[in-house]
């Protein structure tokens, strides 16, 4: 994600643009007409389809948030959704606990149990923080489907995740999609909000020189472990949704492999814009998927269009987009 | 049983060491961290396995062809994610995450379905006694093999002209570039050798344990684990981190008695090694 210079500095605020916010109003307005239009294009089944994919999404942003502001490389995404996952289902089995609530709960643990992971951030460098991510997704991955959490977890099967109801019925079909719809623009939105916050420019300050950051007065290492907080909230909320949106939740969908895939889609979209997670998830997730390919093909061409992307649009699609070169006048 | 766990976890770990080896290779010449280090080594066992298997190949024969499609696979992965495009470190190290995905997802299109398959035996079954440790053929080919490779790649480096313009490329590229070293034929030469290493590294692991699309996914995180703690600069330092790992993973598997609680350990290792490393890394530079 690349900073320019504002125009007019402001008075006591660093004098960089945020591309990220730049682009978000006009990315929200987007996905809200994409996810309105969704229910009336789609049938019952493609809408189950595109509901988990903007369910991932909310994964994907995320990513795409440590990665545009400090250049995180966030490889732990798929142990926070399972943890959201889990422990939205938890609360939803044993106490009955509405949906929303339920899955609100699940983000706060995500975010709490990713604090000892934002204090490592602060001591490691960015690849010895993704190699450690890589490994704890695969130990959480490995735990959820052991015997020690088999009751929990359902083991390698699973469970089946219950609907939302609403005074008393269940949020199925169109109900169920624009309940996933909703939490996913108010997601959006919150990160919208939250980058254009001094603390999306501080993060933005820290990614150009962690040392100017600190002699100005930043505590770096909190904003690293808030950062890292954040990105997780996004993952575990995004696991709820996902066991919502699919009826189902169970370990091995979340394992080490798509940690890559949720970067992947960061990548694809553009990471440095709001709308880039939710481009990226539909193009990767939800196309191939719509399409009818099967699960091994769809993962062949994520492959072949991530490294066509990597190669052609490194900042992702919605970044060529903006570049296309204009027509010379004669 | 200590003996003999030891011995297992020194084989297991020198080839964690090897694959954290290829990583420091490439890390070193090309600034490139391939993600896709191990899963290479996967497809090239597959194919040895397929030319033993359904071509009926002899053993040296198949590992000589598999041999050469490492080395082309190495120059192929180099000139379609680094010489089509140039671009920074972290850009072309992520380009390495695709070809992960790619490989890992041919391996189980074509074979996956049938997996996990048992590797020919390339040594004869049974072993003999060692100081008084029960090693067998198969262990001992793989600590005999891999400290050929590690020592191989020791005096390629360091005592060949090829070695002499790696170490130059390493240090500093566009210097060695004015002085007309052919930077993109070391860069050709370290991606083939990388991929050389790795596939000698897929079938041996498939000999110790099976041939299947997602077997390498622990030897990556360790092969990882090992290149990290040895700060992605000394190939020896990495060797002598990945047998410690291979060692402690193979003791806490067999006294702790729960895989579970093995790689509890194996994580709580990493982390603390890595920490303990940017630690050091920060005296130094205050000092």
């Amino acid at each position: 994600m690349s900073a320019r210079p504002t125009p007019v500095a402001s008075s006591w605020r660093p004098s960089i643009t945020i591309p990220l916010v730049l682009q978000a109003r006009s990315g929200l307005v987007v996905m809200l007409i994409s996810l309105a239009i969704a229910p009336v294009i789609l049938s019952d089944y493609e809408l189950t389809l595109f509901a988990t994919g903007v369910s991932y999404s909310v994964a994907v942003l995320g990513v795409a948030l440590g990665f545009s502001s400090v250049g995180m490389l966030t490889l732990t995404q798929p142990a926070m959704m399972v943890i959201g996952g889990f422990v939205a289902l938890q609360l939803i089995e044993l106490w009955h606990f509405p949906f929303l609530l339920a899955a609100v709960i699940g983000t706060a643990v995500g975010m709490l149990s990713a604090i000892p992971l934002g204090w490592l951030t602060c001591r490691l460098d960015k690849f010895s923080f993704a190699v450690l991510g890589f490994a704890f997704t695969y130990l959480v991955a490995m735990l959820m489907s052991s015997r020690l959490l088999v009751d929990v977890t359902g083991g390698e099967l699973g469970k089946p995740f219950p609907a939302a109801t609403a005074f008393g019925l269940p949020l199925q079909g169109v109900w169920g999609y624009s309940l996933i719809a909703a939490v996913t623009l108010v997601s959006f939105a919150v990160a919208a909000v939250l980058f254009r916050s001094t603390m999306g420019r501080i993060l933005l300050v820290m990614n150009q020189d962690d040392v100017v950051a600190r002699t100005a007065g930043v505590n770096t290492n909190l904003h690293r472990i808030s950062l890292t907080a954040i990105v997780s909230g996004y993952g575990a909320l995004s696991g709820a949704l996902v066991g919502q949106a699919s009826g189902f939740i169970a370990p091995p969908q979340f394992d080490v492999a798509l940690s890559i895939s949720l970067l992947a889609m960061a990548l694809v979209g553009g990471a440095g814009y709001l709308l880039g997670a939710f481009v990226g998830t539909l193009i990767l997730q939800f196309v191939p998927a719509f399409l009818g390919f099967e699960q091994i093909d769809r993962e062949i061409l994520v492959g072949i269009i991530l490294l066509f992307c990597l190669v052609a649009a490194p900042n992702g699609l919605l970044a060529a987009l903006r570049h296309i070169p204009m027509r010379r006048r004669p | 049983m200590l003996a003999a766990t030891v011995v297992g976890g020194i084989s297991l770990g020198f080839l964690y060491g090897l694959v954290a080896l290829t990583l420091i290779l490439l890390v070193r010449t090309t600034g490139v961290l391939n993600f896709a280090a191990a899963d290479v080594g996967m497809f090239c066992a597959f194919i040895a396995f397929i030319a033993i298997t359904q071509f009926q190949m002899p053993v040296v024969a198949a590992i000589a062809l598999t041999a050469v499609f490492a080395a082309l696979l190495g120059a192929l992965t180099y000139g379609s994610i680094i010489l089509i495009r140039p671009a920074d470190p972290l850009m072309l190290s992520l380009r390495t995450l695709s070809i992960l995905i790619i490989v890992r997802a041919l391996a189980y299109k074509f074979w996956g379905a049938n997996s996990p398959y048992r590797f020919p035996r390339i040594v004869p079954d049974g072993g003999i006694l060692v100081l008084g440790v029960n090693m067998n053929y198969t262990q001992l080919t793989v600590i005999a093999l891999a400290l050929v490779m590690a020592l191989a790649v020791s005096w390629l480096t360091g005592a060949t002209r090829i070695g002499l313009m790696l170490r130059a490329v390493s240090s500093d590229r566009e210097t060695a570039a004015d002085l007309g070293v052919a930077v993109i034929r070391v860069d050709l030469v370290a991606w083939c050798m990388a991929t050389l290493v790795a596939g000698v590294v897929g079938i041996l692991v498939a000999q110790l344990t099976f041939l299947s699309p997602d077997m390498m996914s622990p030897v990556l995180l360790a092969g990882f684990a090992a290149a990290q703690l040895a700060d992605m600069q000394s190939m020896r330092t990495a060797l002598i981190a990945g047998v410690a790992l291979g060692i402690i993973q193979s003791l806490s598997s067999v006294y702790l008695n729960q895989p579970e609680w093995s790689q509890v350990l194996s994580f709580a290792v990493l982390a603390g090694g890595l920490l303990l490393r940017g630690q050091l890394r920060r005296r130094v530079v205050a000092t």
